[in-house]
């Protein structure tokens, strides 16, 4: 990727959209910190990182930008050379390998789903390793959405692969069971290819390292899989955008550029099957209103709107689009302490606008946007998907 | 994914275009790649401030010069649309902002000129109500007021330089300038938007108030730079006018612009309201043809991707910045469909070396030359596309930056854009 800091004009869109500059005076601005800094860091100079690490990768600067400057690409470079000098704290290597985490917190239920709702425990990760106190942490799964496929017996029918990712597999199985089955009912036969975490925590809290052999791993998986003649969905855009931008542009894999054609978000995937006139639509009305929260890396992935787009096939079905906007969990960023306070205030209009709006369940396809809106609202939150399944019916 | 009209372009003639045909009742969607150019605009509509080619003396009855550019410049946008067609656009327009809790003033008949932060004048024409007791044509003396930390207004500058303009007669009141003591953020850094979300709050106003009455002189206006509040910008601009009691004008500051912000999230929103679909932040769109109408954009060029498709489409994408009109060494291009424009064969004449010539840059007023309902035309005077229509920057021969005609532009030809396609079944 070249880096294109001399088309940036300083018109400063970036900084009238970015959240975290708006939340916080610890986070200079995107301009500052991403085309102006560069010029220093091309030299070689050595700059403060500490703030490099308030950008929360929602990449609304570079969908503003008049002239394509990469920034959200210049600030993660930026962090990943600062992180190969110094050694990132224990706090973000728990966080960033958070698919371990959860491998052992499944394991260890209902114990670890106790120990992680103790107060005492919970105290001593705020003070002892900056895990905030106040984050209601989703509950680790008895069972994982892999061992339930394993034990049914498959369908037949047009194959096609699916990418579930760590928080699906072992957090909210229910909306990887949720995606098996509408493609079931499509027609379709899916696979799941050995696969690791896409690597995405691993690569903002620094281990460029480990993200680029899970990275090659998951691309010798998948392109096996595309070689067959299969296409490979996926459900979480973060996931999904690792997959196909993050893989060529920051860990320089090769081959990933290739396989970006063959990974379709489930919606996406849908809506094309709609269109070629290929889609079940014994769909039973649903009278209801859902409002819908745009996950950032849907945006990012420039798919357009899909999910709006299929649900609109359901009748009955109202779908309210909340106001634009980060979430701010962006992740393992706002279950830092120190960023905690940060991520609630990025994505405070939101909240707000929930409550105002008295919104009984809200979707979005991204399962860090649906933890912070629970999180911060209380309401009931849903992937699309998981819509289309309860249309479908039995 | 049909609906009737697609406008391509968030921007201000991308809005008017949209508003209009969903006032005719088509289905519309407004693609974008980003979010538009109002955050960098001034947030007032800039009719016509200077003659085209000419930046002598600004005008103040734009009106009154209509027929003669109209007889010189035959294919300005002004000139097509023509006097009638533009008058009501300007109309429509303050009747909207008064829907949309954004009011505006003005009347094209007459410019506003209201004071910028590098301290000269600038002429335009429908106004937020917020700028309204800002006019340089009136002898009252104004206080610019500054505030400590926020990087693009320094008052003392605009005042210095606004008071040689006063001494030779160029703009009438006096000025003074004072900067505002410290005022407490909660740990934000200061710029335009913290500081408009801040004057949001019944107590930030408070606290403001009492530290800046002991500055203020009786009979003062006082021109404050443009972040009197986000979404409660009424209610502070009265709050601050009623406890001050001194008339309060905002100063526009350059970009990100609240004023221009405020217009935005408004216009958008009447947008969504009334059933638009908006969708930003789009990769480069590839047109798909059938024999002379356009029937789609695709998201992509692989089969799988989404196709959007309508019966009628507005291009409103704006010239080199927006991302409308592109260069290369031998030649410019309309980047979307690749319209046939017409510039000079030698790259020279492209531009001219004095950067701030008079006659302003040529450039500038390359883009698509369209017919008199707004449809992109080649060179032989046929229209391109029977479905496709054109607003805003994207055309030719209107150069905003030099007659400072960008909104006026924007708001007439996007409404009629905007009404023309929602007519093509």
């Amino acid at each position: 990727m070249k880096t294109n800091i001399d088309q940036c004009i300083k018109c400063s869109l970036c900084n009238a959209y970015c959240p975290v500059f708006q939340a916080t005076g610890l986070f200079p601005g995107p301009k500052l910190s991403g085309p102006d800094a560069e010029r220093f860091r091309l030299k070689g100079k050595s700059l403060p990182g500490d703030w490099l690490e308030y950008c929360d990768y929602c990449k609304i600067c570079s969908r503003v930008c008049p002239h394509n400057v990469p920034i959200p690409e210049l600030h993660m470079r930026a962090l990943l050379s600062l992180r190969k000098k110094q050694k990132p704290s224990f706090r973000n290597w728990l966080l960033g390998h958070s698919y371990l985490l959860e491998k052992l917190g499944r394991l260890g239920t209902p114990v670890s789903n106790w120990i992680n709702t103790w107060a005492f425990f919970r105290w001593l990760l705020d003070r002892g390793l900056g895990i905030d106190r106040r984050v209601k942490m989703p509950a680790f799964n008895s069972w994982t959405f892999t061992s339930w496929f394993r034990s049914r017996p498959s369908k037949t029918g047009e194959p096609i692969a699916y990418f579930h990712g760590c928080y699906t597999n072992y957090i909210d199985p229910a909306l990887g069971r949720d995606v098996v089955e509408v493609l079931e009912k499509n027609g379709f036969q899916v696979f799941l290819p050995r696969q690791e975490c896409c690597g995405l925590p691993l690569i903002s809290n620094g281990f460029f390292d480990l993200a680029v052999s899970l990275a090659k791993k998951n691309l010798s998986s998948l392109q096996a899989k595309v070689g067959e003649g299969l296409e490979v969905i996926f459900s979480s855009p973060s996931c999904g955008m690792t997959l196909k931008e993050e893989y060529d542009s920051l860990l320089n894999i090769p081959g990933a550029a290739l396989l970006a054609d063959h990974l379709l978000e489930i919606s996406q995937f849908l809506l094309y099957q709609h269109g070629q006139g290929k889609l079940n639509a014994r769909l039973n009305p649903l009278n209801e209103t859902l409002y819908y929260h745009v996950p950032c890396h849907l945006r990012a992935l420039k798919l357009g709107l899909p999910a709006l787009e299929l649900l609109s096939l359901i009748p009955g079905l109202k779908v309210i689009e909340l106001p634009e906007g980060c979430c701010g969990l962006a992740g393992t960023f706002g279950l830092k302490k120190e960023k905690y306070s940060v991520a609630k205030e990025v994505g405070e209009e939101l909240f707000q606008a929930v409550r105002d709006l008295k919104a009984a369940v809200v979707i979005s396809e991204c399962e860090a946007c649906r933890l912070q809106i629970a999180q911060h609202t209380g309401v009931r939150t849903l992937h699309p998907v998981q819509v289309l399944r309860r249309a479908y019916g039995e | 994914m049909f609906y009737d009209v697609i406008v391509i372009g968030a921007g201000l003639a991308g809005l008017m275009a949209a508003e209009a045909a969903q006032g005719q009742g088509a289905k519309v969607l407004l693609l974008a790649r980003g979010l538009g150019s109002l955050p960098l605009t001034t947030g007032c509509i800039d009719f016509l401030g200077y003659f085209p080619k000419t930046t002598e003396t600004p005008l103040s009855a734009p009106l009154t010069v209509l027929p003669r550019l109209q007889e010189e410049y035959p294919h300005h946008p002004y000139a097509l649309l023509g006097q009638e067609k533009i008058v009501k656009a300007g109309e429509l327009f303050l009747k909207i902002s008064r829907e949309i809790g954004l009011p505006y003033e003005g009347s094209l008949a007459s410019n506003l000129f209201i004071l910028t932060p590098l301290g000269t004048f600038h002429p335009t024409c429908l106004f937020p109500e917020s700028m309204k007791d800002g006019s340089l044509s009136d002898p009252d003396p104004i206080l610019l007021l500054g505030f400590p930390g926020l990087k693009d207004f320094s008052p003392f500058l605009a005042a210095g330089l606004l008071n040689v303009l006063h001494s030779a007669g160029k703009v009438a009141p006096f000025f003074r300038a004072e900067v505002v003591p410290e005022l407490a953020l909660s740990g934000k850094a200061i710029n335009g938007l913290t500081l408009a979300k801040a004057f949001d709050r019944r107590d930030f106003r408070k606290d403001f108030i009492k530290k800046v009455k002991p500055l203020i002189k009786p009979g003062e206006r006082i021109g404050l730079p443009a972040v009197l509040g986000f979404h409660s910008f009424r209610e502070a601009l009265n709050d601050l006018q009623e406890n001050l009691l001194a008339k309060v004008f905002e100063v526009p500051l350059p970009p990100p612009s609240i004023p221009g912000i405020r217009l935005w999230q408004k216009l958008q929103g009447r947008f969504r309201e009334r059933g638009g679909r908006m969708i930003i932040g789009l990769p480069p769109l590839y047109p798909q043809k059938e024999a002379n109408r356009l029937s789609g954009l695709a998201l992509g060029s692989s089969g799988k991707s989404l196709v959007y498709k309508a019966s009628a489409f507005v291009l409103a994408t704006g010239k080199f910045f927006g991302g409308g009109l592109d260069s290369e060494r031998g030649k410019i291009f309309e980047t979307l469909l690749g319209l046939p424009l017409k510039y000079p064969d030698k790259r020279k004449e492209w531009s001219n070396p004095f950067l701030l010539a008079p006659e302003g840059q040529p450039f500038n007023r390359f883009g698509v030359a369209v017919d008199k309902n707004l449809q992109p035309i080649d060179h032989d005077g046929q229209v391109v596309y029977a479905n496709l229509f054109a607003a805003g920057g994207i055309l030719a021969q209107g150069d905003s930056m030099t007659e400072k005609s960008g909104g006026g532009v924007a708001i007439s030809t996007g409404y009629w854009a905007g009404r023309n396609a929602a007519a093509v079944k």
